[in-house]
């Protein structure tokens, strides 16, 4: 089994540190989402993570080997990342932009083997995508890019999934379905899962363990019930959170009441 | 589609041949000794340098939409023109003999100036390690202060004006052995493009995004400075035979994509044999057009290639917006 983990972690850009000291321990088989107000870091954590950012200290090992030793392209098939991208503005095909996920694999100047492509081929069908094989990238909705992403991330065949906010953007049937499709994933193929969230909602119910980040550091680290509290949240995101168990589902409702009017001041 | 256009550019001109004459005058010793002349020594060479040429600019235009993530991007971008045409005003001006006769003291002068403007360019924006964007500007800011330098020299010898017109304007009639230009430009835009061409895949990733390609295991810096390297080599080749010939580069990838796709691995050859279609086009024009006048190569390229550039951009934002 998988561990991926961040011994005190310094990570920015240039000399300016964004996140200090951070350390954890992820396990297979657990989806881990990061959250933490704009600006606190999160992008710049998955990227350090993913060894797209040298880290300013400390360091990141995949089974206690520092990734910063490992080649730029075993990396690569060892963790996937997907960062940000809102609209996709090249009109590659489904096909060709989930087949660049091959690329570690396959190097970049040989052709693709059989292998590689019953690869590709899976992964559209894994995300219903074969039907949009020869549609280019440009006239998808934003849930399909969704998927196109995901699928993309899992034609790389990694240990590790770095997900950077996949659920921007999506109307509550999408967000559902991709996360449903993560969880899946992370059963079937014991992923290691790390994804930034916006949506604190959407926390309770998908995530196993959630990195809370503020201030230039971890504020909170733990089960969703543990680190969603009125008192974490607040001093992250230095806001007044109502929190209260959800009727249905049991896991933690998260709100940002508006003041009373009727209560002075 | 290229053959059909370099046999019309062979047979077609102010002499017009038959291409059974042309086939004659190419394979028969003994056929009409002033025809064959015409076809060996002035059209066929003079095709092949417009393919050539044509070549280049397709596929460096296309490689560097691609790196730089933008559909405005053309070969000329990070200063090789510029830098082309300072390097042949320098030498017109100052009148140097150069260091062989067939190549021509201009040509190599621009070859030069244009291979320096690139390098020029890489290092003020910080030698690959910021983003591919800050290139664009600092090939914009090279470019005008190279285009300054151009008129300044000019400001010195007025009566040179003319001959700086062409180079700057575009032109295949710049060289006096138009074998000796093909001989020259030829392996350097050959060796150029086959390298973009074998760059398929990592082109696709740099056109991804930045971090998508890293997080591929991508040495970005290394591709994009191959990319520049490969490219520039070409263009500076094309610049030295034809001066500034614009809007070819932009164009061939644009009309190419709809043919075969947005994959880089297809559209970068895809869009240096469009570009040598357009560019041997182009050249049967500029020198049949006017009875006893060649005219600039580069303006029809821009006149002719505008208006087609705003069909295929219109059909494909409709064929968008219809889905």
């Amino acid at each position: 089994m998988t561990t991926f983990t961040a011994n005190g972690l310094s990570c920015g850009y240039g000399r300016r540190a964004v996140l200090n000291s951070v350390s954890f321990t992820l396990h297979a088989g657990a989806l881990t989402a990061i959250l933490g107000p704009n600006g606190c870091g999160k992008t710049t954590l998955l990227k350090t993570l993913a060894r797209l950012l040298p880290p300013l200290g400390g360091s990141v090992t995949i089974d206690r080997q520092s990734i910063s030793t490992l080649r730029r392209r075993e990396v690569a098939r060892r963790i996937a990342f997907a960062p940000q991208v809102l609209a996709p503005d090249w009109p590659f095909t489904v096909s060709e932009y989930v087949a660049l996920g091959r690329s570690p694999h396959a190097g970049w100047w040989k052709p693709l083997t059989a292998n590689d492509r019953t690869v590709i081929a899976s992964s559209l069908h894994r995300f219903g995508l074969t039907p949009f094989a020869k549609t280019p990238v440009t006239e998808l909705s934003g849930g399909e890019w969704q998927r196109v992403r995901l699928a993309k991330a899992l034609a790389q065949e990694p240990r590790i999934l770095l997900l950077d906010e996949p659920t921007a953007h999506l109307d509550p049937r999408f967000q559902f379905e991709l996360l449903s499709q993560v969880r899946e994933l992370i059963a079937e193929r014991s992923l290691t899962a790390v994804v930034t969230l916006h949506d604190l909602n959407l926390v309770g119910p998908w995530a196993d363990r959630v990195i809370l980040l503020a201030n230039g550091g971890v504020i909170a680290d733990g089960p969703p019930a543990e680190v969603l509290t009125t008192a974490k949240l607040g001093e992250a995101y230095a806001a007044t959170f109502a929190v209260a168990p959800h009727p249905v589902t049991g896991s933690p409702a998260v709100v940002v009441p508006r003041p009373d009017p009727q209560v002075q001041p | 589609m290229l053959l059909t256009a370099l046999a019309a550019s062979v047979a077609l001109g102010s002499a017009r041949l038959s291409l059974s004459e042309v086939w004659d005058a190419l394979t028969h010793a003994d056929a009409d000794p002033t025809t064959r002349a015409i076809v060996t020594q002035i059209r066929l060479p003079r095709s092949l340098l417009a393919a050539i040429v044509g070549v280049g600019l397709g596929a460096a235009g296309a490689a560097y939409q691609a790196v730089f993530r933008n559909p405005l991007a053309d070969p000329f971008v990070i200063g090789s023109a510029s830098g082309g045409a300072a390097g042949a005003v320098a030498v017109i001006v100052s009148g140097w003999a150069g260091v062989s006769e067939a190549i021509g003291a201009t040509a190599t002068g621009a070859f030069a100036g244009s291979v320096f403007a690139v390098l020029l360019v890489y290092l003020i924006a910080g030698a690959g390690r910021g983003p591919a964007e800050s290139l664009l500007l600092a090939g914009a800011t090279v470019s005008t202060l190279l285009g300054a330098v151009v008129w300044l020299l000019l400001a010195f010898a007025r009566d040179r004006l003319p001959s700086v017109m062409w180079w700057v304007m575009g032109g295949l009639n710049l060289s006096r052995d138009t074998w000796a230009a093909v001989a020259v430009a030829g392996p350097l835009v050959a060796g150029g493009v086959a390298v973009l061409c074998s760059l398929g895949r990592p082109l696709d990733a740099l056109r991804a995004g930045d971090d998508t390609a890293r997080a591929l295991g991508l040495p970005v810096r290394w591709v994009v400075l191959v990319v520049l390297v490969a490219a520039s080599v070409a263009v500076a080749a094309t610049v030295a035979v034809g001066g500034v010939i614009g809007f070819v580069g932009l164009v061939a990838p644009h009309l190419a994509r709809p043919l075969v796709g947005a994959s880089a691995g297809r559209l970068v050859p895809t869009a240096g044999l469009v570009g040598a279609v357009l560019l041997v086009l182009a050249d049967l024009a500029a020198r049949s057009l006017h009875p006893s006048q060649e005219l600039p190569l580069g303006a029809i390229t821009a006149l002719a290639g505008g208006p087609v550039f705003l069909v295929v951009l219109r059909t494909n934002s409709q064929r968008r917006a219809a889905v």
